[in-house]
Order: C-alpha cells, then structure tokens, then sequence
C-alpha cells in the first residue's frame, strides 16, 4: 500500500520548526523525517526534486540529478516563506502558486482550491493584512510578506478563535470546501473593522462563492463576530 | 397531531437547536482533508483534453509536443484501453458533445499537465448535432418527434431516451365540457440550475499489485464501489473505495467518471498514485447542468376557477433524471394527461438533477396557471387555494394515503405571513415611492424529495467501553444527514448528542450500505436503520445492565429499565441507576447492532405506514414527498432592468425535525438558490447555435453575499407526523429549489409582461426587453 503522509504529524513538525529546506513537492518524506527525528529542530534528511518528485539525501546529489535528468532547466533558488509566523526555506518552480506550495510543499491543506482561477475566493489567505486569493500569487513573489493560513488562525486548530467561534454558533457550514476562505476573509475585515454593519460584512465577503448557498449564516456569524 | 414526546428531535425539543454539524470545528480549522488534499509518495497528476466540437469522430491525436515537455510521463487516448474505455466514459473515440474528454496527460505536477495538453493535436471528422430540443421536434407547437431528424450518436438510431405517461379521467371529455379553456405553448424556456460544487471534480488512485486504492467526492461511495467494479472487472474485495469528503454539489456525485480515469491512469503508470483534477472550466462544461426544456400545456376550469382538466406535453434534455410533473400531487385535478420526454442531445452528460425536472415543468405550469387566474380574474393565491389538496387527501392517480402532507399548511403559512391578499395587484400597476416596479407572487408545490426507500442499507451502532457509541452508517461524507444519524442513536438509546460519533464515513472496507447519500432518502432509509441498530444495542445495553450488581440486586429485567442523558435507570424508582460507561465497561459481550434501512413497504412487512392514517391501517402502503412554498416580494426598476429582492418568505413541510439547525440551514440554502435560478445563472452554452459562451464562475454568475440579504429570507418549517417512516421525518432540502418560480411570477406581476428568460436567468437585458426598452 501506498504510505500517506501523515498531516497532523507534519503540521505538528511545522508548528515548531523554525527551518525547512528543499521541501519542495510534497516533499512529504522529507519533512515527516524531520519530523520523526526531533519534532522541534529545522533539520531535514531529504531533498526532493521539484520536477518529478524523486528524493535526495544531500542538496549536491539533487543538484547532480537535476542536471543529468533535465538538463537545461535551472534548479530553482531557494526562497524564504514567513507563514503563520514562521520562516520556510524552500525550493519554489517559479509557476507555482502560492495555493500549490501552501498545499504541496508545506502540507497547509485548510486553504482550498476551487478554481484555481481568481474567481471563487476559495483559497483566500491573508497577506500583510489583506485577504488575497493564493492561486494567483507566485509563490516566489511571496518573499518578505507574512501570510496567514487558517491553520494559523488559532494555534494550528487546537481552538478557535472569534471568528471561528462565530461560525461554530451559527453553524455557518455545510461542506466546508468554501470555509477556510471565508474565515480568512472575515478575520482580515474584523481586524480593520472591529464591528461590522451587515452591509460592510456582505461587501466584504462578496469575493467568495459558496456553491451550499449558505451565505445567510455565514453572513451572520460574522456580524456576530464583530458583536453589531 | 400531536408528536409522541422525544427527548432529542423535534422543532420544539430544548437543545435541538444547539447541535451544530458535528464535523464543523474540523472544518473550521482546516484539517479535513478532501480528494485533493491527499498525497502520496511519488504522486502523479492527470488532467484531461476536452473536445473542441459538438460532435466528431476523432481521426488522429498526436502527442509527440507534449511528450518533450519536461516532467510529462505519459498521454493516454481511447486507444490505450480500448476495452475500459468502451465500457465506461473515460476517454471518448466519438465525441458525444463539446467537452467530452479525448485525451489524458500525465505529470508530476499540475501545471506541468495543463501546460502539455495544449501540445495534444487532434484532428476531426466532424459529424451533424443536436443541440436543441427543437432539433427533433416535426412540429415545436405540437411536440411531436421528427423521425429524420439528425442523431446525437449517443444511440445508433434515435435521439429519444426515455418517455413518461400520467393518465388520469377522461382528458378530452372534461376540457371539452369545461367552462374555460387556455392552451399555453409560447412560455418562456426555462432556466437552468447549474449544479456545480466548489470542489474542482477530482479522484486519486492507486494500485498495489492486483488491489486498487480510489479516493472520490462521492455520495455512495458503495454504488460506486460497484460501478467501478461493473465498469473495470476488479473484484469487490480488491478495490477500495474511500470519500473524505464532497465539497458541495450533492447531486452530482453520483455516477463519477473521475474515478474511473485516475484508476485508468495509475494503471497505465505501474500502479503510482494519480491524482485526476479537471480544470475548472471543464467542470463547468462538464458537470454543468443546463436543461432545455418546452411545454405545452392546457388548462380547463369552471368559471370560478376550479380545476377540471389538464393536458400537458413536455420536452427536455435531462438525463437521468425522473419525470415527475410536481402539480400533479400538489393540486386537486380530476382529469390529467400529461406526456414527458427525455431526448439525448450532443450536450453534457448529466446525472441525476437536482429536483428531478420539477424546476421546469414547475415553472410552466406557475405561468400557466397565473395566465388562468388572471383570465378568471382571481389572484394566483385564490385559484391555487381553491384547488390545493388538503392533508388527507389520497393521492389521485393510486389511490395511497400520503405519508404526510403539508402543502396546504405551507401555502397557508407564507400567505399569511407575506400578506399576500393585501400586497398582490393588477400587473405593472404598482411603482414604489422610488418610481421602481413593485410585484409580488406565490409558488407551492409537493414534490418527489422526502421519500423512504432503501430496505438495502444498514447501520452498525458499537457500544464502546466508555460508554459512548459509534455510529457507522455507511455515508459518504461528512454532511448534516450524518449529524442527523448521530441524533437518531442518542434518541434511541438514551445518550447525550455529545457521547455519540460518527467516526467513520465514505470507506467501502469498513461500512455497511448506507445507500445514496442525500438528504431525501437518507433521513428516512437510512435513518431508519441507525434506529433499527441503535435499538438493538439498547436491549443488549439493558441485559448487561441487569447483570450489573446495581440492577441485579433489584432483580431488574431489561423492560424496568429505561435511558437517558446517559444514564440508565428503573423505571419504577430512578434513584437507582448507572451510567452507559458503567454497564458498557463492565459488559461481559461486546454490544453492537446492524439495522437495516426502511423501505415503504419491506419485505417483513415493518415499512408503510407506521402509523394508522384517515382509515389505512399501519404496513398500508403510501405515497411520499416533500411539501414547500414560497412567496417573493420584488421591486423591478424599469429604467436598468434590475430586480431586488425584497422580502421573500419559505416554508416548508418538514416532517419531524430532526436537526433544526440542519433544516434551517437546508431551508436557506434553497431560497438562496432560488435567487441563483431565478436572476443570475448565466449560460454555459448559448443553446439555439451551440456555442460555449461561458465555462467561468464569473461568466455564469453565481450569486455572493452582495445578492443575499439574511434580513430578508423568512423560514418556516412545517413539521408534522410523517406517517411512513419510523422517526416521522424524512429529507426536506431540496423542495425549496423548485419554489424559484415565485420570483418570476413577481416580476411579471411587477412589470405586467412575462419575461423571455431565454433558458437562461432573469437578467436586467432580459427584463429590459419585456419592458420593450432593448
Ligand atoms: S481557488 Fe483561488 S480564487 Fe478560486
Ligand atoms: S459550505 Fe459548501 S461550498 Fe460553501
């Protein structure tokens, strides 16, 4: 059977690691070995090819593979990420979104991708403050900005927060896949805007579809979050 | 009627509506992980080519360009497999309609995939289509089928699917005796609902030596699990099939080819782990629903508006989907005919629709019956009240009792509430202070959702030693039925919601059948199994009980005993009691039931009715449904086109309320989609020429937050005693859809035209044009 990799133990691993380095695809091995092999240092026993996923023990030998197995492709600098408030080194394609290396690389898999396209809000995270849509971020672009996942939220979903707290009295979910989005998108407003007006709240979630139709609840955990 | 006490469900239970969806914190922090969100070691990503034309056989494909690209692994065409892919559809030899995938890539990333498939050249012989329903129609007024009419391939020799007849009375006779007759044939075409999840439409899959590992969004994961075994040959025991999730679009994930292209896929690659996505454009074209649909009907009354006669004919391209005219259970008619047709076109293929064609003929026959009354000089509420069929009525073609009916009282309920009598006017006669459009109208009707049916799906509820239970009920995803399921248990054992789980769902090696997974059915059937398996564990619970040194020393016998809030007491003297986790953790035999599902009527006679009704007894036979009605309150301006929202009031006949917050959610997601269907789905395809005119979310139009104002919707669940199922509750979700027809019936009342919709929404231009302003 297939091994799968095992996302709590890695969002564990993320949490307290200040370092990772050459996780790029689902470097998964990579960082799960870390992960096994300290749970707290940024250390990493695995270096994975961005193109095909093939796995190294030392950056010199993904650099040999690189060059015999695609030659004329440079391999890709290595990039630092601050997400959720720490700092990810990482080997970044430059086409990649910053959706895919949230998701592929680092295993942040609360950000959705609905459309991939800038049109469904899905994969909303917050940049220096601003909701943003990550599937039309480079992710190689995202160098000196934080991000914000909704695994950052509240301490990688070991509680909630106001917001998520709002949502959970309103029940303002049905299928999730739009959720994470929303949340982001409302603590970004409830941050500049401690108490908004139904109207502001409508405004502000407007970027974003949800194809349960369960705006009317979604709207009023926010108006709810912000106490108006 | 009075509802037996119940300490968890029911509208007015204390706390019901405090249960919220018991996978929302998790969905709240980001840890679910669906389809997408897995991934395995040396992962592989698929993504399909689409066809470009309507119809065409496919005479070359030439992937040498996008084999060169760096980190593509393979293209596989029909001709990889012929044998899978000419029995299910996974890569087409002939295009069927625009959109049908022809070619799959596979690479080790996502974009590497979408890059090379514009690399992929085909060449096509393309052959004549059919895009309308009027392509196969000799005379569009009199619906009758052209023989020479051009083919969809999809048959060799004919484009008609399926046909559905109603026959009731003597049609001609009454219509020609009656004191009034309309035949209306020029109604607008219908609009369209898209049902399209957030979640792009994706599968995994992988192999390990002869077994097959399959992540999909499913809504019965064991139907699938069988489909993809009927459709590949491998044995049930080696394929397993698991559903982390669907992200929305319930309704279309039924017949999933996804699955069967990643399975594909992996195969062709020594078994790697594939995952398949499709774009999102081709999940629109794909998945989209967009339904072509004419009627002709005519009406026959007295001179106050008593219905005598109906006659309707009915043409549509919907698949897979039952053809079931709403009105016909809804209001009193002694005399119908009515003939549906279901035609294959070079369209997407669709499964099963939400709301079962009764959006369309739903709207045809609204308009119809407002031209009526308008005629009669009636307000559209007076002649669907002098009509409307009461709570015991039988239904008029069988002759069955109903399980339960409330549209009367849902009609009732938004009249009053709306104050429809004292709004409603002459159409296009009331402006607004604004100088905006003011209109009003009214929509009921008892539909086919709410049925109980499934005597082949089952439930296991496990006692653990902590005293808490597990219900396993064969779902497959982690949605409000199975919240419902976990309510279910605690009523019948006597649990707090919180010491019940619903731990695992979506996995075909370690569930039973939970059958499809919708709201409509899966309340009632498979509701009715988890009570089935959670009674069974209350008895063993209470004969472990009797052995325990508390009861023992009463000389208890397990009917002393009664539950609840998680403790087990005598019935005769409450002070002695103990708590689940006592008697489970001391329990000498592990506990656990399987029920079975409810069907109407099963085989040891426990289904019909379970409760006697207006003279039919209990295990009598019935009919099933679900009730809904709406009134929609619109301003029009006449100046830009734009229609508001004003005040739009839902009830809905609910049956026993199992998860009020679920219900409330389930009632305001279906007035928010009426919205969506009445004034912004845009096309997908233009129909009359058959051009792709919009694969994009924004292109279609959903609606936001900017179109929803919660201050506005007004919900009100009816709940009454079903008398079919066991828990007198049954699915109430999707009736609501239907109602969307309201809307329009408001602008026509606003603006005094009715709008062509042009099978597609009530957009301003459209609007403008009625007003004769484009
Ligand atoms: S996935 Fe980014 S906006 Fe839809
Ligand atoms: S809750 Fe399902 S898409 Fe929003």
């Amino acid at each position: 059977m297939s091994k799968e990799t095992n996302l709590v133990s890695r969002r564990e691993f993320l949490k307290d690691a200040g370092l990772v380095v050459g996780g790029a695809t689902v470097g998964s091995a990579a960082l799960l070995s870390a992960c096994k092999n300290n749970g707290k240092s940024g250390s990493v026993t695995k270096y994975v090819c961005p193109l095909d996923s093939k796995e190294f023990d030392s950056l010199q030998a993904l650099k040999d593979h690189y060059a015999s197995a695609h030659e004329g492709v440079a391999l890709p600098d290595f990039k630092t990420l601050n997400i959720n408030g720490v700092d990810y080194s990482l080997i970044i394609n430059d086409y990649w979104s910053l959706a895919w290396v949230l998701r592929e690389t680092l295993g942040l898999y609360g950000t959705k991708v609905g459309c991939d396209m800038g049109q469904c809000g899905a994969c909303t995270v917050i940049v220096d403050d601003k909701p943003m849509y990550a599937c039309l971020l480079f992710a190689c672009e995202m160098e000196g900005k934080k991000i914000r996942t909704v695994e950052g939220l509240a301490d990688y979903g070991n509680k909630l927060n106001k917001v998520q707290q709002a949502f959970h009295d309103a029940n303002a979910t049905q299928c999730g896949f739009c959720t994470s989005g929303f949340l982001m998108a409302a603590q970004a407003l409830i941050e500049r805007n401690s108490s908004p007006s139904e109207d502001e709240v409508r405004h502000a979630l407007s970027g974003h579809l949800c194809m349960c139709q369960n705006f009317k609840k979604t709207i009023e955990a926010v108006v709810a979050a912000g106490g108006k | 009627m009075a509802l037996p006490e119940m300490k968890v469900m029911g509208l007015g239970t204390p706390g019901n509506d405090k249960i919220r969806s018991f996978f929302m914190d998790d969905l709240l922090t980001g840890k679910p992980r669906f389809v997408g969100d897995r991934h395995f070691a040396g992962q592989l990503y698929a993504v399909a080519k689409h066809a470009t034309v309507d119809h065409a056989n496919i005479t070359k494909i030439d992937a040498s360009e996008a084999l060169k690209v760096p980190g593509v692994v393979k293209v596989l065409t029909y001709d990889t497999n012929p044998e899978w892919a000419r029995t299910a559809p996974i890569l087409y030899k002939t295009v069927p309609f625009y959109g049908a995938p022809i070619a799959l890539i596979i690479a080790t990333d996502w974009y590497i995939a979408q890059r090379a498939v514009n690399l992929v050249k085909v060449d096509y012989e393309v052959l004549p289509a059919v895009i309308k329903t009027t392509d196969v129609m000799a005379d569009d007024e009199a619906m009758t089928r052209d023989t020479s009419a051009p083919l969809s391939g999809r048959f060799a020799d004919s484009n008609f699917q399926s046909s559905g007849v109603t026959n009731r009375g003597d049609v001609d006779a009454a219509l020609k005796s009656a004191a009034y007759t309309r035949t209306i044939s020029d109604m607008p075409w219908t609009t369209r609902y898209q049902h399209q999840p957030l979640e792009q439409y994706e599968a995994l899959a992988y192999w390990s030596g002869d077994e097959v590992y399959v992540y999909i969004a499913s809504q019965n994961i064991h139907g699938h699990h069988r489909s993809l075994h009927n459709w590949t040959g491998i044995p049930l025991n080696k394929l397993h099939v698991y559903s982390p999730g669907c992200g929305g679009g319930l309704g279309t994930r039924l017949n999933n080819p996804e699955a069967l292209m990643a399975v594909f896929a992996s195969k062709e690659v020594d078994g790697r782990p594939v995952l398949y996505k499709c774009t999102k454009k081709h999940s629109m074209l794909f998945g989209g629903r967009q339904f072509d649909a004419r009627s002709v009907i005519t009406i026959g009354c007295d001179k106050d508006g008593k219905l005598v006669a109906l006659d309707v004919k009915y043409v549509c391209n919907g698949y897979g989907a039952g053809i079931t005219p709403i009105f016909s259970k809804t209001l009193t008619i002694p005399n119908m005919r009515y003939e549906g047709t279901r035609l294959y076109l070079n369209d997407q293929d669709r499964c099963a629709w939400r709301c079962v064609n009764d959006p369309p003929t739903g709207y045809h026959f609204t308009h119809a019956l407002d031209l009526v009354a308008e005629d009669l000089n009636m307000r559209p509420d007076e002649i669907r009240l002098k009509n409307i069929m009461g709570e015991h009525d039988v239904d008029q073609d069988s002759g069955l009792p109903f399980g339960t009916k409330e549209v009367n009282a849902c009609l009732d309920k938004v009249l009053q509430e709306s104050g429809f009598a004292s709004k409603w006017h002459k159409p296009g006669t009331k402006k607004l202070a604004d100088g905006r459009l003011h209109g009003i109208g009214v929509h009921c009707h008892h539909d086919s959702h709410g049925r109980i049916a499934g005597s082949d799906r089952a439930t296991i509820v496990l006692m653990l030693q902590d005293g808490t239970a597990a219900v396993l009920d064969g779902g497959s995803a982690p949605h409000n039925q199975m919240t419902e399921q976990a309510i279910v248990a605690a009523e019948v054992l006597g649990l707090k919601i919180d010491d019940v789980k619903t731990p695992v769902y979506g996995n075909s090696d370690a569930t039973l059948n939970g059958g499809m997974h919708g709201g409509s059915s899966f309340t009632g059937s498979t509701g009715g199994a988890t009570m089935k398996a959670a009674e069974q564990c209350r008895k063993q619970v209470f004969e472990a009980a009797c052995k325990n040194a508390t009861f023992s020393a009463v000389n208890a016998k397990p009917e002393d005993l009664d539950s609840k809030d998680s403790v087990i007491f005598l019935k005769r003297d409450p002070s002695v009691k103990a708590t689940f986790a006592a008697i489970c953790s001391s329990a000498l035999n592990p506990i656990g039931g399987i029920g079975h599902g409810w069907n109407n009527v099963d085989a040891d006679g426990t289904g019909g009715l379970q409760r006697p009704k207006d003279g039919f007894e209990v295990g009598h036979n019935t009919e099933m449904g679900s009730a809904c009605a709406d009134v929609c309150e619109v301003a029009v301006d006449p100046e830009t086109g734009e229609v508001e929202i004003l005040e739009h009031w839902n009830a809905v006949g609910t049956g026993r309320v199992i998860y009020t917050d679920g219900v409330l959610q389930q009632m305001g997601s279906g007035t928010e989609l009426q919205v969506n269907m009445a004034l912004y789905y845009g096309d997908i395809k233009d129909i009359p020429t058959g051009n792709i005119i919009g694969t994009q979310y924004t292109e279609s139009q959903m609606i936001t937050t900017l179109d929803c104002n919660p201050s506005r919707y007004h919900l009100y669940p009816i709940e009454g005693d079903n008398h079919t199922g066991p828990l007198g509750a049954h699915g109430i979700g999707e009736p609501c859809v239907g109602g969307y027809c309201c809307i329009l019936s408001a602008i026509y009342n606003a603006i005094g035209k009715w709008v062509d919709t042009d099978h597609g929404a009530c957009n301003p231009d459209r609007v403008l044009k009625a007003l004769g302003k484009a």
